[in-house]
């Protein structure tokens, strides 16, 4: 953030007021970035030192515009998850994860590949670890050592599947905060993990507990959790 | 970076909370024309190749990214889930700009880009824990004859 930038100091920096996690502004839009980059390199011909702090003067394209709002975020119509029992949510999310794969194999054609894959496993496997931890608090084919570790990589492969799936939209991809809360508020996988960071917060095995209590559920969904965040 | 009324009210809080050191010194330096630049990115998005260890939870290592390598066999370990990973797993170049950069070198604009390129996984440790790590990188850098480096964060 701009504050926290000032507090530091740097000799030269360019701040951006682009969404977190997109410093160059925005996907597919390489005119947009090569801006953003010349913008930042040519402050290292300044010599107005000892601290150069620019900001960056336009939005990224789409940022927060009526249209990036509007629509499914999704190119697939899943069904509703269930309420809150967690009784069939598995099944659900199978049914969800083979129903976005032709749009997902069509991201993998598009980019080359898939981000999603931290944990190795194939996505029905990821859900199903996500699953047996869920419902006995341990699994037994993976070491309890690195059961922390599968959290993080299996949930945020999850994550990233549907994400990617849904940026196939015809259209083009809805905005993070649309994706975001497509993901936690519309379907079974983000309904899965929600359920998971209340049962597992307290588990008995430190690295669970530690992925469980910041870094299954983004601080901007946590309302999701009820009381229970 | 952000607005900080496009944050939600936690996540602007947790963000302002987070500890900004106050450096005894201000290392300004004038540097060389771009077009005589060799210039390097050091990220902090977690970011490696494709089958790559992964960054752990309180990682303080750091991964070498080839000055070659395709934007497409590059991955993202970081262990925050409060940014947006859509747009990288949209277009690499929304957080590691190395296409523009190419055709930037590719038409003069800047001198050359690095041999190789940095990475580190930004959450999770406190800003003194990473130092040893970031004077293994500038030498490296040095090494390299690199003479500008872009630090991007997410």
């Amino acid at each position: 953030m701009r504050e926290n930038t000032v507090a530091l100091r740097p000799p030269r920096a360019l701040w951006v007021p682009f969404d977190l996690g997109r410093p160059f502004g925005a996907p597919h839009e390489p005119a947009f970035q090569t801006d953003v980059l010349r913008s930042v390199l040519a402050l290292l011909e300044r010599t107005d030192g000892p601290v150069i702090l620019d900001d960056y003067p336009h939005d990224a394209p789409g940022q927060g515009s009526p249209e990036a709002m509007e629509g499914m975020a999704c190119p697939v119509r899943l069904p509703r998850p269930s309420g809150d029992a967690p009784a069939g949510r598995m099944a659900e999310v199978q049914a969800e994860i083979a129903a976005l794969r032709p749009w997902h194999d069509l991201f993998r054609e598009n980019r080359g590949g898939s981000g999603a894959g931290l944990s190795g496993l194939a996505m029905p496997d990821a859900a199903a670890f996500l699953a047996e931890l869920r419902g006995s608090g341990q699994v037994s084919s993976v070491p309890n050592e690195k059961w922390g570790d599968m959290l993080r990589f299996t949930a945020q492969d999850l994550h990233d599947y549907y994400v990617e799936a849904a940026a196939m939209r015809p259209g083009g991809a809805a905005n993070p905060v649309e994706l975001e809360n497509w993901f936690w508020g519309e379907t079974s996988a983000g309904r899965l993990l929600l359920d998971l960071k209340v049962r597992l917060v307290d588990h008995e095995n430190e690295g669970v507990r530690q992925v469980a209590t910041t870094q299954l559920v983004p601080r901007a969904q946590r309302h999701r959790l009820g009381g229970s965040s | 970076m952000v607005r900080l009324s496009d944050l939600t009210e936690v996540d602007a809080a947790h963000l302002l909370a987070k500890e900004c050191i106050a450096f005894d010194t201000e290392p300004f330096v004038a540097c060389p024309p771009l077009a005589d630049s060799r210039i390097a990115i050091v990220t902090t998005a977690g970011l490696h190749r494709r089958g790559e260890e992964s960054f752990d939870f309180r990682d303080t290592g750091y991964r070498v990214i080839p000055g070659d390598v395709a934007a497409g066999d590059l991955v993202m370990s970081h262990s925050s889930v409060n940014f947006d990973r859509s747009g990288f797993q949209q277009d690499t170049n929304a957080v590691f700009p190395i296409d523009r950069m190419r055709a930037m070198a590719e038409a003069g604009a800047i001198g050359s880009i690095a041999a190789y390129h940095y990475s580190l996984m930004g959450a999770g440790w406190e800003p003194h824990e990473i130092e040893p790590t970031a004077n293994e990188i500038t030498g490296l850098l040095k090494e390299d004859r690199v003479n500008a480096a872009l630090l991007v964060p997410v």
